[in-house]
């Protein structure tokens, strides 16, 4: 699934009502929106490419949110896995489901 | 009666000072305390040739022994010397352990080493550093009956304890040219001869054993020059400057553990000096209780020390200017300023500090084992875990969306960031409102949590020694009542200026000098005042306070080995007030010796001593002569150490009657008063 795409020099997201939104509307629900998608399937991202995107504003927003996801790509689980972790044995000893 | 030290140092080893033996001051020793027989007892060694040649030199009867450390303790170990070469083999095999670094041998290499134990004098430290450990002892009975204390206190306290082992009270003395003062502490074996059997056989029974050649244990070696005192109460009479109080500074001198009362040292003498200290002392011992009373304040101080009310109103006077600012200049708005992130706030930390206090509180509810029947009745264990897992998965969630929205947070704050910089409209400055609210909360509750604080109120009644210590809190009066509270020189008047605003007044705290720490700032928010009140329910008058803080001195003695009072009555102003504080020496002098010096009547008939000493400075032959007399308070004379005596009767005339004529006089006025 598609989650960040460039189209007529544009950027836009996938917003969580499964809308398409021009990057630099995005807050910080439509970010965690996002991370979500990111974490919970395999997602893809337009990369930015020669003047595909003109807007300056956008470039900024998009640039930076793309780049963040490409460095969490190689480390997905953390957030699970920190807090999973955590009392790990006793949720384990006490689970009586 | 035979006079023992089985406890002598010959030899430095590695756990002594520095010393060198000399066989003129083991003579000295022998002769000055008249010791009927000995034991040489050095450190984890034994030196065959020194032992052969001191028996050759003195002419009483000396056992070879070694002083082992054993299992963490130490132990004296005696032979009866009939095979000195073997005897010499086994403790350098002994000497052999601890060279090659070792610190305690246990149980079994002492029997490896030394075989049958049956055969010698086994001797612990009881009731003595560093004392025997019970299993130990198990394991060398029944070769133990006799263990070693360190006074005549705990002597006695063998003696009267029927489990308690023989005790023996030994010198444990290095013997050099450096040895000023002869030792006191030897033991009195009531036996015939001075034969190894003999001896060990009255080590095993609490009758032959003493600390007194013949008043049993009735009496004690206190002075080198052979002066003894009662294992029970001591009181020494005397005029003026006749040597009462030098005489307690010299049995101070002899023992180790001293609870030492001075003269006047509880005396009042100037009324405001008097209130002051008595104050002071008596917040002193009850300082206790004034922490645990303000330790909640002290951490809501610390927890409003980082909040800065000033910062928080300039914060958020710049956050409204550049608001406006931004409002204001539509204008130079751009796409930077109009992309959403531009203004965009952090999701705010989450606290999970009720959900982890709510697991705990459900983990202990599943672990308890002692109410587990009464919880089992209104919750099944199995709920219990259910209730646990969920809460636990509740937090893992949280937890996990706590991390994503720090990621989220991060991200948006470098894109504004950037955003920021390429902009041309008017930034606008960060706030975090939550915060600032918070801090506003927080400070009205500490203003409220203050003023309840130091409302003033009795906070503690306790009732000690027919006395009551009362505790009260109130506000702070004035700065000079700070200052007094902080022992130094900090001037607290600008600040006291702000004691009504007690976020004021903490910002005023932290602009003084730096010799006020900030974890003693909540103690000048609220005064805690002592009182103590008489069996009436009044305030104590001076002389009652003396009392109460005499009782306290003697009350805190029980650790010691002897108790030593310097004229008690000197301290107060009624000595009606003395009838329970002698009844507390008294009590005090049936578990250690007490010596009481003194010069009054009422204490001094009163409180029926065991022993009764009595100091002179005598002219004798143009010469000034002090001596000491003493004797039992029913025998007719007392007598000196030299051999001196004077008549029980005069001593009690001159000393607490003013003499025969003022006792006389007195007599006769108040049958006259009578009649």
């Amino acid at each position: 699934m598609k989650i960040l795409k460039i189209e007529n020099g544009n950027g836009y997201f996938f917003d969580h009502n499964d809308e398409w939104q021009t990057i630099d509307t995005i807050d910080k629900n439509g970010l965690l929106s996002l991370l979500n998608r990111f974490l919970e399937e395999g997602v893809e991202m337009d990369p930015i490419e020669d003047d595909n995107l003109q807007n300056q504003a956008q470039l900024i927003v998009y640039k930076s949110i793309h780049e963040k996801f490409r460095t969490l790509q190689d480390n997905k689980s953390k957030f699970r896995d920190e807090s999973e972790r955590l009392y790990l044995d006793e949720i384990n000893k006490y689970d009586v489901n | 009666m035979k006079k023992i030290d089985f406890h002598i140092h010959t030899v430095q080893s590695n756990l002594d000072a520095s010393f060198t033996f000399c066989q003129d001051k083991l003579n000295e020793y022998i002769e000055t305390a008249r010791l009927d027989c000995i034991a040489i007892t050095n450190h984890n060694l034994f030196c065959g040739d020194q032992f052969a040649s001191i028996v050759k030199e003195i002419s009483i009867p000396a056992f070879p022994g070694i002083e082992i450390d054993l299992e963490k303790s130490q132990i004296l170990l005696i032979s009866d010397g009939k095979d000195l070469a073997g005897f010499s083999r086994q403790c350098d095999d002994i000497a052999r352990e601890f060279n090659q670094g070792c610190e305690s041998i246990d149980f079994e290499k002492l029997v490896e080493i030394f075989g049958d134990l049956s055969q010698y004098i086994l001797i612990p430290h009881y009731d003595k550093k560093p004392a025997i450990k019970k299993q130990t002892l198990d394991k060398l009975r029944p070769h133990v009956t006799a263990g070693e204390v360190s006074s005549p206190k705990k002597f006695m306290y063998c003696i009267n304890d029927p489990d308690r082992l023989v005790p023996v009270y030994f010198s444990d003395c290095r013997i050099s040219k450096r040895l000023v003062s002869i030792p006191i502490r030897q033991t009195y074996l009531d036996c015939g001869t001075a034969q190894f059997h003999e001896i060990r056989s009255c080590l095993s029974d609490k009758n032959k054993v003493s600390l007194s050649e013949c008043d049993g244990n009735s009496l004690f070696q206190a002075l080198e020059d052979g002066q003894q005192l009662s294992t029970g109460l001591n009181v020494i009479l005397g005029g003026r400057s006749s040597g009462k109080s030098h005489t307690l500074g010299r049995i101070k001198a002899q023992f180790k553990n001293v609870k030492y009362l001075k003269q006047f040292s509880l005396t009042a003498r100037d009324e405001e000096e008097d209130d002051r200290k008595f104050n002071e002392q008596l917040s002193q011992r009850e300082s206790l209780f004034s922490r645990e009373y303000l330790a909640q304040l002290q951490g809501v101080v610390v927890d409003i020390l980082d909040v800065d009310l000033e910062e928080d109103i300039l914060t958020a006077t710049r956050y409204v200017e550049t608001l406006l600012k931004h409002a204001n200049e539509t204008e130079k708005h751009d796409s930077f300023s109009s992309a959403a992130l531009y203004g965009e706030e952090q999701f705010p930390k989450s606290n999970q500090k009720g959900l982890t206090e709510l697991i705990g509180s459900t983990k202990n509810l599943i672990r308890n084992e002692e109410f587990r029947e009464v919880v089992e009745r209104h919750v099944s264990l199995s709920s219990l875990k259910s209730l646990y897992v969920e809460l636990m998965r509740t937090y893992v969630t949280n937890q996990e969306s706590q991390s994503k929205k720090t990621w989220v947070n991060e991200l948006v704050e470098s894109i504004k960031s950037e955003l920021k910089i390429r902009t041309a409209a008017p930034t606008i400055a960060e706030i975090d409102l939550y915060r600032i609210a918070l801090n506003i909360k927080k400070v009205e509750k500490f203003r409220s949590i203050v003023k309840a604080a130091r409302s003033c109120r009795v906070i503690l009644r306790k009732p000690v020694q027919g006395f009551e210590i009362v505790a009260e809190v109130s506000p702070f009066k004035g700065a000079g009542m700070m200052k007094s509270l902080s022992k130094s020189q900090v001037g607290f008047s600008e600040a006291f200026q702000s004691y009504n605003d007690p976020y004021d007044f903490l910002q005023k705290l932290k602009n003084l000098d730096s010799r006020i720490t900030a974890d003693e700032y909540h103690k000048y928010f609220v005064k805690i005042d002592y009182r103590i009140l008489n069996k009436d329910g009044f305030e104590a008058s001076g002389g009652e306070r003396s009392e109460f803080f005499l009782l306290q001195e003697i009350e805190s003695a029980h650790t010691s080995d002897i108790l030593l009072i310097d004229e008690p009555e000197s301290s107060f102003d009624n000595l009606f007030l003395m009838k329970d504080v002698n009844e507390i020496i008294r009590q005090m002098s049936k578990k250690m010796p007490v010596v009481l010096v003194t010069h009054n009547n009422t204490v001094g008939a009163s409180i029926k001593p065991d022993y009764l000493l009595c100091t002179k400075k005598e002219l004798e032959d143009g010469d000034v002569k002090w001596r000491i007399y003493s004797g039992y308070p029913s025998s007719k004379e007392l007598q000196s150490v030299d051999g001196a005596r004077v008549k029980t009767h005069d001593v009690f005339m001159d000393n607490l009657e003013a003499g025969s004529d003022a006792y006389n006089e007195r007599k006769v006025s108040y049958e006259n008063l009578e009649n």
